[in-house]
């Protein structure tokens, strides 16, 4: 599982489910001519069973690499470039961003689910619990199902996913779901169509702590015995801890590092991982003395006013004239540890 | 943080005596299947003392916005006081309005969304001075007023060519600034900060964290700060607050509270919280890495993420017992039919820097 060139060897037994390679998207503006580059070039593999991380400040494109898998781009989005290969469930090998959108839509829901944010608007409230899950099972189910089949299935799901009393729970109505009972319906909706993949795009934010604990138990424990893979979307590096096998930072739009999360976390290469982690409250209590924090100073660059070569660079500690001209590309320092800084590539 | 019992005596010096404070709502209508009481607040009793932060921790629901709105004056208490201390003198024969005048010079509050809490008509300047305009017994003239707010944006950081901008070409952390520019013109004692950082980005969070802390060292602020990230409560507070359902649970100084939790709701957020210190450090690069990764003293050692079972129960019911029990992994007969009172375990002087808990089982 090399992150930096994801071209999978045919020989390997087990392709990855998904290999994004040079994935750009850009958004037209009003300006003619002028075009917002949010995603630059974002590459990343995403195995079976395997839980990828995606973590990265808001607006720095980690969102928008998910939808792009999905297809779900804003419309005025231009169109993405690079190439998105999955490994549908019966072993093709389908590009998704030529896919038309007929097909698309055959792929969404049975072989790639997505979760948001907030799981109280992510619900229709007009409809219960019962119509909305069984609307996904049938939409998902080769043969017509009966009433009873439907219901049998949605209180399974409901069951799975860790709902007490499934059968009750049916018959609610959103607003009568707490905020957590929610994300569990919207789990279990979501996985109504055995997908090979999950995308959770912060599924806990909104959520209390207590509650996203049971929540990431859930997600996890449904990832290893369903052998999903699972693309995490958050901003919380503790959440990154606890569930990631591999995560990609991501800045301005570019993956500026990726690694196993051993690496990233605790051997971090890029100044910016490295000021994020030295950022969070947590880490810091070990400085009883010194009562700040370290911070980065700045704010993440404007997507229309890019900085030139390094993106992070006019925030960096350790920037040089090399960065202000140069671009840094992702280059491998270990086996899967890779990070986009001139000082890692030892050119300072 | 921690300093010896005897330099506490020795500084205690409270602003705000908070005493059995209680607040029920009446909610629903006799037309929507009846009216519904729900009891937000159930007798808190705290103290804030000068230059420290009291940190107020708890799930959503469980009162710390009710009361930092009581304490505001922005909702009135059904029950219970809160005292300014000598800060507000005369507050008895006052009118409601110049109490609450008095009050807002003592009390200012920053709110958690940077985005809805400022007037996107106005301008960053005309944000700031809007308590100075409203409150201003010395008579200063708009262009005096115009310049105290500009200074007060070079105190929070921000440079004074913004003073024209409006909200929306601030970013949050900016916006976030503005919020405390605001607060702070009147010169207030205490500051209630309501998730202040929460909506903020992690790089941002700090800067705004550093901000606070170096205000309150300049200014002498006394802070109240609300927060459910208990990483950001470790790093900020000098005593902490965990509320559950309305009631205190737990209240200790912040290094016992992290170090030696009682309560098993206490024990259960700690358990809960996501943490980056599970997996051990390699070596860092020396030259560039600082990043000091702490085993957490409650941390699991591999990557289990420990939940309590449930969620909040609904607000309406209040069982007899403990709230917690029927989530609580040691609750017995008793936790479900007597209330456990706050019982003082080690501290001091009565209500100063003990470590007190609320539950029948503390010691088992």
């Amino acid at each position: 599982m090399n992150n930096v060139n994801p071209k999978p060897a045919a020989t390997t037994p087990q392709q990855p489910l998904l290999t994004i390679e040079d994935l750009s998207l850009s958004f037209e503006t009003s300006q003619k001519g002028v075009v917002l580059e949010a995603l630059q070039k974002v590459a990343l593999v995403v195995n079976a069973s395997q839980t990828v991380c995606i973590v990265g400040e808001s607006g720095c494109g980690k969102s928008l690499t998910s939808l792009a898998i999905m297809g779900l781009t804003p419309t005025n989005a231009l169109k993405p470039t690079g190439t998105v290969w999955f490994q549908t469930k019966d072993n093709k090998r389908v590009e998704l961003l030529s896919l038309p959108e007929r097909e698309l839509r055959k792929l969404r829901g049975r072989e790639i689910a997505m979760i948001f944010q907030d799981p109280m608007t992510s619900l229709n409230p007009a409809f219960t619990v019962e119509f909305q899950l069984c609307e996904a099972i049938q939409t998902h189910s080769n043969v017509k199902l009966s009433k009873t089949q439907l219901r049998e299935k949605a209180i399974a799901a409901l069951d799975a996913v860790g709902i007490p009393a499934p059968a009750d729970r049916l018959k609610a109505y959103p607003f009568q779901l707490s905020g957590g009972m929610s994300q569990r319906v919207m789990i279990a909706i979501a996985l109504a169509g055995d997908p090979k993949i999950l995308i959770a795009d912060e599924p806990t934010t909104a959520l209390d702590v207590t509650i996203q604990a049971q929540i990431l138990t859930l997600l996890k424990n449904l990832q290893t015995s369903r052998k999903m893979g699972l693309i995490l979307i958050t901003h919380d590096l503790g959440v990154v801890a606890e569930m990631a096998d591999f995560v990609n930072v991501m800045y301005a739009g570019q993956i500026v590092e990726s690694g196993s999360a051993a690496d990233v976390l605790h051997n971090p290469r890029h100044p910016y991982t490295q000021a994020l982690l030295n950022s969070l409250p947590a880490l810091q209590m070990t400085k009883t003395n010194e009562r700040r924090l370290e911070s980065i100073p700045g704010v993440v660059p404007h997507l229309a006013a890019r900085p030139s070569g390094c993106q992070f660079h006019p925030r960096c500690l350790y920037k040089t004239t090399v960065c202000v001209a140069g671009h840094p590309a992702l280059k491998a320092i270990s086996n899967d540890h890779a990070a986009r800084c001139f000082k890692t590539e030892g050119k300072l | 943080m921690s300093e010896t019992t005897g330099e506490h005596q020795l500084n205690y010096e409270p602003v705000l005596t908070v005493t059995n404070l209680t607040k029920h709502y009446q909610v629903g209508s006799r037309f929507s299947g009846g009216i519904k009481q729900v009891q937000a607040l159930r007798g808190v009793s705290f103290v804030l003392e000068k230059r420290k932060t009291l940190a107020i921790v708890g799930e959503s629901g469980c009162g710390k916005s009710t009361l930092a709105k009581a304490l505001m004056s922005l909702e009135t208490p059904t029950s219970g006081s809160f005292d300014l201390g000598s800060l507000v003198k005369n507050q008895g024969k006052l009118s409601t309005r110049d109490r609450l005048a008095a009050q807002r010079r003592y009390i200012q509050m920053i709110f958690q969304d940077p985005y809805s809490s400022l007037n996107p008509r106005k301008k960053a300047w005309q944000i700031i001075a809007e308590p100075i305009i409203i409150n201003n017994d010395k008579n200063l003239t708009k262009p005096e007023i115009k310049k105290l707010a500009i200074e007060l944006m070079g105190k929070v950081g921000l440079r004074s060519e913004f003073a024209e901008r409006y909200p929306h070409m601030f970013s949050g952390g900016q916006r976030q600034r503005i919020g405390i520019a605001r607060a702070l013109g009147l010169h207030p004692q205490i500051l209630i900060c309501d998730e202040p950082v929460s909506a903020l980005d992690v790089s941002i969070q700090s800067q705004v964290l550093n901000l606070l802390i170096e205000l309150q060292e300049s200014l002498n602020l006394s802070l109240i700060f609300i927060s459910h990230d208990l990483g950001v409560v470790r790093f900020i507070a000098d005593e902490v607050i965990v509320m559950y359902l309305g009631r205190v649970v737990e209240k200790a100084p912040v290094k016992t509270l992290f170090e030696n939790p009682s309560h098993p709701y206490t024990q259960a957020l700690l358990a809960s919280a996501p943490k980056l210190g599970i997996l051990k450090p390699k070596t860092p690069d020396a030259n560039i890495s600082s990043a000091v990764i702490q085993e957490h003293p409650h941390g699991a050692p591999q990557t289990t993420i420990s939940s309590i079972l449930g969620e909040l129960p609904s607000p309406f019911v209040i069982l007899p017992g403990c709230s917690f029990a029927p989530r609580c992994p040691r609750a017995t007969a008793l936790c479900s039919s007597a209330q456990p009172e706050l019982i003082t375990i080690t501290g001091p002087t009565p209500n100063v820097h003990t470590h007190e808990v609320a539950c029948h089982h503390t010691n088992g």
